[in-house]
């Protein structure tokens, strides 16, 4: 346990450091907080627009953003990484209420796998198929999942950019995997290697009331 | 399809908890053998969810960014641009907003220099020399509130950066012959200082108000600041200003050889501190900013005079 608060606290401090080396536009400060926060803010921006050149496109101006907005920035011990997510949110969300693309997300999600590396064949269809029951959530239940399974955001991580407790985040993935399952397609859930025999249907039975 | 009932979905968030702490799905459902066939297959999607492979950004995306980031610290260095905030923040004075009681302190600040330069000529018009000019005084409480009226430079940013201070406060020509302010020979506060500064009746109660807007050299009236003279309190005398007063300019940026001469008169009527200096607090959360959710900073007396704060960032 002291292991672990001494580690924190040296992240807390080199997260510090590396805000005040930002403010001082320091090119390293910044190449390094690029190198450590694209691909996340990446898959984030993609996971909600469900276009590679336009997921490209926010996750740079994300950067560009927090230029900008660097010298009103406080390192209050949260990682500067929650703070990228929270002008990445913005952008996307202007950027979708402008083009009014959520409509467009299924039709999107066939083409855009192309500049990326296909992988097997149950990955794109579950991506495919994840794009479009995306769509079908919540504002706060597709973030969960974007942060969650697009970008890779730790719990703690995604409790620090929503502004929730870790218990809520839990609760809130609880309900958006519920979602997801409910809007996915049956013939989607592909088992994974070595898992095929436990695989179950859902069972067919109506809402029940805790006892 | 069913729905998960409030106890599962509790048992479920523990699940979740515990498979991200690395246990496996049939060790979290042993402990539920009750709910296992329900919950089971929430957590198999979510096992799959993070065993597929994630979208990775192009290449030339990323390494397009990330030079266009770096071009961009490039630029800001060379040239700091207006930000997003507007022309106040181009003029250095991004911070005040006239709204807030800070803001209104702030203000009143900008006011006395103002005055004074006024008073640069008013007091010239005595005959005094320059150990006697009310404006140094302002002047020299001027340069030790830089950061009070110029706004907070970030922490490291290197000198050069600096937007320019105060370029339609302090007056560059205020002592040359002929200077409204000095032929008119009384303080008052004109109808341009009123609209620019609607505090400044109230911070200044003892001076008086101008009835007639003074004119130029050629007869049209010009709001410049020599326009706004000392309170009543300074003497003005006869004589004009004086022509020996060197022009004060601001601080030449780093790498520029030597100080450029600063007047140093000292007020007519008793130490600088006689006229009233408002306090600007330090904002909440040091030079760097706060978050939209800090207070506004109060406003301080205006009977404090010495007293040097840095204004709130917005």
């Amino acid at each position: 346990m002291v292991g672990e608060q001494a580690k924190a606290e040296s992240q807390a401090d080199a997260q510090a450091a590396l805000v005040e080396r930002a403010k001082a536009r320091s090119p390293t400060a910044w190449a390094e907080i690029y190198d450590l926060s694209y691909a996340k803010l990446y898959r984030y921006c993609y996971a909600r627009t469900s276009d590679a050149g336009t997921a490209a496109d926010l996750a740079c101006k994300t950067f560009l953003e927090a230029l900008e907005g660097i010298d009103r920035y406080v390192y209050r011990g949260r990682p500067i990484l929650a703070w990228l997510y929270r002008i990445a949110r913005n952008l996307v969300s202007d950027h979708l209420r402008a083009a009014q693309r959520e409509s467009a997300a299924l039709q999107r999600a066939a083409s855009v796998l192309q500049p990326h590396d296909p992988g097997p064949a149950a990955s794109v269809d579950d991506w495919q198929d994840l794009q479009a029951a995306l769509s079908r959530l919540t504002d706060d239940q597709q973030q969960l999942i974007a942060l969650r399974y697009y970008s890779g955001y730790s719990t703690a991580e995604i409790a620090a950019a929503m502004g929730r407790s870790e218990r809520a985040v839990y609760s809130l993935e609880v309900r958006a995997l519920a979602a997801l399952r409910r809007f996915m397609a049956p013939d989607s859930i592909v088992a994974a290697p070595g898992q095929a025999d436990k695989i179950s249907p859902p069972p067919q039975i109506d809402v029940v009331e805790d006892p | 399809m069913s729905k998960l009932t409030k106890s599962q979905e509790a048992i479920l968030a523990d699940c979740l908890r515990a498979m991200e702490a690395g246990t496996g799905i049939d060790a979290c459902l042993a402990r539920f053998p009750q709910h296992a066939d329900a919950l089971r297959p929430y957590l198999e999607l979510r096992a799959r969810l993070l065993a597929a492979e994630l979208p990775a950004p192009h290449p030339a995306a990323y390494q397009a960014g990330r030079q266009a980031l770096l071009n961009r610290l490039v630029e800001q260095k060379a040239a700091p641009l207006p930000t997003a905030a507007g022309p106040w923040r181009a003029l250095g004075l991004g911070w005040l907003r006239l709204g807030s009681p800070a803001g209104r302190a702030v203000a009143a600040g900008l006011a006395v220099v103002l005055l004074a330069g006024g008073a640069l000529g008013a007091s010239a018009a005595t005959g005094r020399g320059p150990a006697n000019d009310i404006l140094s005084a302002l002047r020299i409480v001027d340069r030790s509130s830089d950061d009070g009226v110029v706004p907070d430079q970030d922490a490291g940013a290197p000198a050069d950066d600096a937007v320019p201070t105060r370029p339609a406060v302090v007056p560059q020509n205020g002592d040359e012959p002929g200077d409204p302010a000095a032929e008119q020979g009384a303080g008052c506060i004109s109808q341009e200082a009123l609209d620019l500064l609607p505090f400044l009746g109230e911070l200044l109660p003892g001076a008086a108000f101008c009835d007639e807007e003074p004119a130029g050299p050629d007869g049209q009236v010009a709001p410049t600041p020599d326009e706004l003279l000392v309170p009543t309190s300074l003497p003005v005398g006869p004589g004009g200003p004086p022509t020996d007063l060197p022009i004060p300019t601001r601080t030449p940026p780093e790498g520029q050889p030597g100080d450029l001469p600063i007047p140093t008169r000292t007020p007519p009527d008793g130490p600088p501190g006689d006229l009233p200096v408002p306090d600007i607090a330090d904002p909440p959360g040091g030079p760097g900013g706060a978050p939209q959710s800090q207070p506004p900073a109060q406003p301080p007396p205006a009977s404090q005079p010495g007293q040097h704060s840095k204004p709130p960032v917005p």
